[in-house]
């Protein structure tokens, strides 16, 4: 399996997935500290409101959190049929970021499907779920998240985000790390 | 090829029929091609002398991929915009390039066994994406 970015020390390789529109691109590009690479193409079969492009490839950022470590960010595309590069993004991947967008029809359905997908690759004490768009949809509440995802037996921190705001996405990156330190701990 | 022909979808009934006809002559005109298939840049097939089927749909996906990839490539290096994604293997070559031009973004793909010569499949490929090109641009009747 290609590596696509094997982390130097001190350096953690985090992989943002979830359904298409969920704002993984946008998530990467609020926190990265330089030039983000996106790999998008124009939606051909009609543009999701505002939303007229998808990422097709990967999407690339680094940043450096207040704890010190620098993560590098890895973007996959939401679509089902680009599952081939949900396996080469996540080999190697310390941590998995699974947006969701909370108007969807069954947003914990959704992210369920994601860590299967990734679980290859990313045990589930290294899983976070960030919930988006719940001013809109006020439901399934979060509780409703953890309860589902728990009896399915993925028992991961459920957090709301705006991934238009940093400091939102730089909590669940602080979520993930701080697991890290507890599992090294 | 059930996702083209999706509601919404922005590839014309007749470009889509041109495609095949385009793709066919292709794959006739030239020894060793194995497939040759067409799929918007986000990854849809519109066309392939495969059929339909999951093996097209993987294909038309990893096209997108790659043509975006590419062009990552050449804009991160300040390299222009690329002309075709040329992958030698063991087996022999397969030839990915956009269409030019197209209102509708299209890459063209082909798989060829060593019994192809790579210039007469590159020159082959070029003349094909033009005339997808060509077909693109015709409003419709």
């Amino acid at each position: 399996m290609v590596n696509l970015g094997i982390p130097a020390p001190g350096e953690l390789k985090i992989v943002f997935t979830g359904t298409m529109g969920t704002g993984k691109t946008t998530a990467i590009r609020a926190i990265s500290d330089s030039a983000t690479l996106s790999t998008e193409a124009p939606i051909s079969d009609g543009a999701m409101g505002a939303k007229t492009t998808t990422t097709v490839g990967f999407d690339h950022g680094e940043c450096l959190l207040d704890e010190g470590m620098r993560l590098r960010l890895f973007g996959t595309p939401g679509q089902e049929r680009f599952r081939f590069m949900w396996d080469i993004l996540g080999a190697g991947a310390f941590g998995l970021v699974v947006l969701a967008d909370n108007t969807r029809a069954d947003p914990i359905g959704d992210v369920e499907q994601y860590l299967r997908a990734f679980a290859p690759h990313v045990p589930p004490r290294r899983m976070v779920v960030g919930v988006g768009r719940l001013a809109d949809s006020p439901s399934p509440p979060l509780d409703a998240y953890c309860e589902r995802l728990g009896q399915a037996g993925w028992d991961v921190p459920v957090i709301e985000v705006d991934v238009r705001r940093p400091q939102d996405v730089r909590l669940l990156l602080s979520v993930l790390v701080s697991m890290a330190e507890v599992e090294h701990g | 090829m059930a996702d083209a022909m999706g509601a919404g979808m922005h590839v014309r009934l007749t470009l889509v029929a041109r495609c095949a006809e385009l793709l066919a002559e292709l794959r006739a005109s030239t020894v060793g091609m194995r497939s040759a298939t067409v799929a918007t840049t986000d990854g849809l097939a519109v066309a392939s002398t495969l059929g339909s089927g999951p093996e097209v749909d993987k294909l038309a996906a990893m096209s997108g991929s790659i043509a975006a990839l590419a062009s990552a490539m050449t804009r991160e290096t300040g390299h222009g915009e690329p002309e075709r994604v040329v992958l030698e293997s063991s087996h022999g070559h397969i030839v990915s390039m956009k269409v030019p031009d197209a209102p509708v973004g299209l890459v063209l793909t082909v798989v060829a066994t060593h019994e192809a010569v790579l210039g007469t499949l590159l020159w082959h490929c070029r003349a094909t994406t033009e005339k997808i090109a060509a077909s693109a641009a015709t409003p419709p009747a």
